[in-house]
């Protein structure tokens, strides 16, 4: 069953449409109330006036709320969720929530609003920001705070979080070292746009409590956790369950939309159902943080890594209020993937006047590893190497150390790298066989930590007639995840897909789950599956040895059989081990017919740990996923357009338990990376709103932004992970993060200009052409 | 505006969905969309951008690819729409359906009806449909999650024939 690619358990479901949603829920309550918000037009500014008179006098207003709703602990609810309270923090901050009849009469509601702004001075980008003088302080007096070591390089009033690592002796080495580069970069602002809007549907309960249906990731840790604190509830109140997703990508770890919606349903006693329209997924919805760094990176003859200092920033938005933000998951990637003897860090968050951000494919690592990537290609030119070749020669072997001092249990990097590079050739020049479209090659890798530790539980319901009923609250966006689960719990129980029903996510029928963020849903919940399997069959095998008179040990559970060694018969159907109830047979012990054997599976990575002055740590993440890419593009030397010509990728996934899901993951990553690296770009108006709010304007990648057939390639290199279920890890972030870095490099060896940042936009690109033509 | 609450403003309409024949009263301003998913319970297109730029309210309306969020209702008034729950027939998944569950051709499935009525609309006005038509004609289809390289796949093998044994039973 492991490494077989079963149909996916969800796939009939949504071919016929037949899968539920959240957004499919809209009007399932009777009597829901439609809830829609005004929202501040400025990025920054003073409300000095608010007046909802005539919008709660119209017919079918059901309540408004406002920043000044008394009884509310606005403090708990996380930044994107706050409405302003005398300011406004970014253009799409609510300024109030209507709750109508009808969405239509809630957003006519919402437009009768009167709100007078003094507009005030706003930061809208890194550069902006990280300066010793912003127009614009977002939280005065927080930088104080700063950890020393943080405070040394950014003591700046709108750095929000630090972190730093001292490993070795850097300025030591860099002395020594027989080259060094020294170079700046960074990302973009880029939006998750997942295909389900975000949404919310809260139900009252007569005890006072609330039943929410929603999108959001986690429901045990991260969605009741929430609301049980926002509104000082017992958790046995709280019941939330997640439908079907339309995709997260860690971005849906954020529970924003469940606290406003539950306050209404509470302030109402109605159902309420919040969307955010598309418009609003851009304004209201967490972006993804980028990341502003500067590298140094210094090397022996050889090739040896031997030097690192790394600056960097992590631009967060108006995540104003103790977001947790200090630069180390952005920084990880650099961290982990080639031996760095000599190492310093210098991390910190930024705020600005824009959309707090949230968690994406990657927590900042495709940022940072544009940076480290760009910086090695560098160094290989300089000392005449190749990129594939110093790369493998400085790849931390299994069993080495990364820079907190961790021990790296599996990196599957190396074959990750030759498999693409034999694919696309990366050693051969690219054919110039047209003036304007030019050809590049590139390759990088990448790294991506498993996130903190957490704790996941499973359980395993085996019937009388061989059913099982596999109960997880791993999350169910899309990834693919409960297909794995289904096939651990074949290969451990024996039995064949068709027996097993999964149910997901539902907090008062599924056990406890963290969530499923930083690719861990496979490994963290599938080893709980795992051990809730064993815990069936050390039962059922209790059972039939109590029956057939031997020791369980000489008892073997298979197939829905139990087969006794040395014994006669040799085996029995385990169904007989359940005794049907009849009035005249009561009793209380041993398998009952109605009532399945409960396999309980309960697993946690184990604690990381705590790290010290130097910041560092003997166990700072648990393990690393490994990614691979190299591209061959065409660069329109005329207007800038980066056309991907060839793309292969290759993900160390660990052991692959379904490999075509792993595959799918591999292709769609990509295929976003290509995205938020060529296309995606914002655009701000005159008050600091985003002007292309929508997806005709933000430019998502299409169909056409692939390559086409064969010419994308995905490929699985594993290393087993030794304590992941049957060895696997999980995946789908660290392949994000080479696509970058490995289309920056193409485009040097096509036109010749190093492009330190991205999008690279066919204006930004035409622009680094033309700055190298003028100056020749 | 306020329509909900205006009777006066409602009209007849007269549409065929799935081969069901609808007569209804609306008002004017309700999209194909909104008609399909709250009117009819018909919730398998889907609303994700609601301005035809995401594909995923797509149906088929008189043989034809429609956005279905961007149509009012009433431009559809004596129609034939075609949705995803119109698609499997008695003997089984349409080939398309079964092609897409065969090539892991979909992840969270928001885009997928849209994906597959699309292709669906693609193969029947052409059905020597190259792999460069079946591109162009998806281009108005994001996906998020898989890349189009699986979504592809799957529409060439129902193009060449792979699935013709299989349960194609609908006649829409």
């Amino acid at each position: 069953m492991i490494g077989k690619n079963i149909p996916r358990v969800d796939a009939y479901d949504k071919v016929t449409g037949k899968a539920v949603y959240t957004t499919d829920l809209r009007g399932r309550f009777p009597r829901t109330l439609y809830m829609a918000a005004l929202r501040s037009p400025h990025a920054h500014a003073r409300v000095t006036g608010l007046d909802c008179g005539e919008a709660g006098a119209l017919p079918g207003v059901a309540r408004i709320i406002t920043g000044q709703e008394p009884d509310v602990k606005w403090g708990r609810f996380p930044a994107i969720a706050r409405p302003a309270r005398g300011e406004a923090l970014w253009a799409g901050q609510a300024i109030a929530w209507v709750a109508a009849e009808t969405i239509d009469i809630a957003r006519e509601a919402a437009g009768l609003i009167r709100v007078a702004y003094e507009p005030l001075p706003h930061v809208l980008t890194w550069q902006e920001s990280l300066v010793p003088d912003p127009a614009s302080v977002l939280e005065p007096g927080k930088a104080a705070d700063l950890p020393a070591g943080v405070k040394e390089e950014f003591d700046l009033p709108n750095v929000a979080g630090g972190y730093y690592l001292d490993t070795g002796d850097v300025d030591a080495a860099f002395g020594e070292a027989a080259a060094v580069v020294e170079e700046e970069f960074w990302t973009g602002k880029k939006f998750v746009q997942q295909m389900e809007p975000a949404a919310a549907l809260a139900v009252p309960t007569a005890d006072g409590g609330l039943e929410v249906y929603c999108n959001a990731s986690g429901v045990h840790a991260m969605i009741r956790k929430s609301l049980c604190a926002l509104f000082d509830l017992p958790a046995a109140r709280v019941r939330v369950i997640q439908p079907y997703t339309g995709g997260s990508f860690g971005n849906r770890n954020t529970s924003y939309m469940e606290g406003p919606a539950a306050l209404m349903a509470l302030r109402t006693g109605r159902p309420v159902y919040y969307e955010l329209s598309r418009e609003e997924m851009f304004t209201a919805a967490p972006s993804a943080w980028i990341c502003a760094s500067k590298i140094r990176l210094g090397a022996k003859a050889d090739g040896t890594f031997i030097a690192k200092d790394l600056r960097l920033a992590e631009e967060i938005g108006a995540s104003t209020g103790g977001a947790f933000n200090n630069g180390r998951m952005s920084s990880s990637s650099t961290a982990a993937l080639y031996t760095f003897p000599n190492a310093r860090m210098r991390t910190c968050s930024l705020l600005t006047n824009t959309v707090p951000t949230g968690s994406y494919r990657g927590l900042g690592a495709p940022d940072a590893a544009f940076a480290l990537e760009g910086a090695v290609d560098r160094l290989a030119e300089r000392l005449g190497m190749s990129p594939l070749e110093i790369r493998l020669k400085n790849l931390i072997p299994r069993g080495g150390a990364d820079d907190y001092g961790e021990t790296i249990t599996s990196i599957g990097a190396a074959e990750c790298l030759r498999r693409v590079a034999e694919e696309i050739g990366v050693d051969e020049p690219s054919v110039q066989d047209d003036p304007v479209w030019r050809k590049g090659k590139g390759i990088a890798c990448a790294a991506k930590q498993s996130g903190h530790s957490s704790r996941g539980e499973a359980e395993a319901l085996y019937y009388k007639d061989g059913s099982v009923e596999l109960r997880v609250s791993c999350d169910n966006h899309g990834m693919g995840a409960t297909t794995s689960l289904v096939q651990i719990a074949c290969e451990e129980l024996g039995v064949s897909p068709e027996k097993i029903r999964i149910i997901v996510s539902d907090t008062a029928l599924t056990p406890f789950d963290n969530t499923s963020a930083s690719s861990t849903g496979v490994y963290r919940t599938g080893n709980a599956v795992r051990l809730a399997c064993k815990d069936v069959i050390a039962q059922l095998r209790e059972a039939a040895a109590r029956y057939a008179g031997l020791h369980p040990d000489f008892v073997r559970i298979d197939g829905g059989m139990a087969r006794f060694a040395g014994a006669y018969p040799d085996s029995m159907p385990l169904g007989l081990l359940f005794a049907e109830n009849s009035p005249f047979r009561q009793d209380v012990w041993g398998l009952k017919a109605d009532t399945p054997v409960r396999g309980v599976g309960v697993y946690n990575s184990g604690p990381l740990a705590a790290w010290g002055e130097d910041g560092r740590s003997p166990r700072m993440w648990n393990w690393f996923q490994y990614a691979a890419s190299a591209v061959e593009i065409a660069v329109n030397r005329k207007t800038g357009q980066i056309k991907v010509l060839r793309a292969a990728n290759a993900g160390d996934a660990g052991n692959p338990i379904s490999p075509k899901i792993v595959e799918s993951q591999l292709d769609g990553a990509v295929h976003m990376a290509i995205g938020f690296c060529i296309n995606e770009e914002v655009i701000y108006d005159d008050l600091g709103g985003v002007a292309n709010a929508s997806l005709g304007d933000y430019r998502l990648p299409l169909i056409h932004d692939a390559p086409k057939g064969d010419n994308v390639k995905s490929f699985i290199c594993p290393d087993p992970l030794p304590d992941g279920p049957y060895g696997a890890k999980g995946m789908s972030e660290s392949i994000v993060s080479a696509m970058g870095p490995a289309i920056a490099a193409a485009l040097y060896q096509a036109v010749g200009v190093r492009m330190n940042s991205y999008p690279m936009t066919a204006e930004r690109v035409l622009a680094a052409i033309q700055a190298k033509e003028g100056g020749l | 505006m306020g329509a909900a609450t205006n009777a006066t403003n409602y009209y007849p309409l007269t549409l065929t969905v799935n081969g069901e024949k609808h007569n209804l009263l609306i008002p004017p301003s309700r999209t194909l969309l909104e008609l399909l998913r709250e009117d009819l319970g018909l919730t398998g297109a889907k609303h994700g951008c609601g301005d035809s730029n995401c594909g995923a309210c797509t149906v088929i309306l008189d043989g034809q690819a429609v956005k279905s969020c961007c149509l009012l209702a009433l431009q559809a008034d004596g129609a034939e729409v075609l949705t995803i729950e119109g698609l499997e027939g008695a003997g089984g998944l349409h080939p398309l359906q079964q092609a897409f569950v065969d090539h892991f051709a979909l992840q969270c499935g928001f885009c997928t009806p849209g994906m597959i009525l699309t292709a669906k609309a693609i193969l029947d006005g052409n059905p020597g449909a190259t792999e460069d038509d079946i591109r162009e004609g998806l281009h108005g289809n994001v996906c998020r999650c898989t890349g189009y390289k699986k979504i592809v796949e799957a529409v060439v093998a129902v193009q060449r024939g792979d699935y013709a044994e299989g349960g194609r039973t609908d006649e829409a």
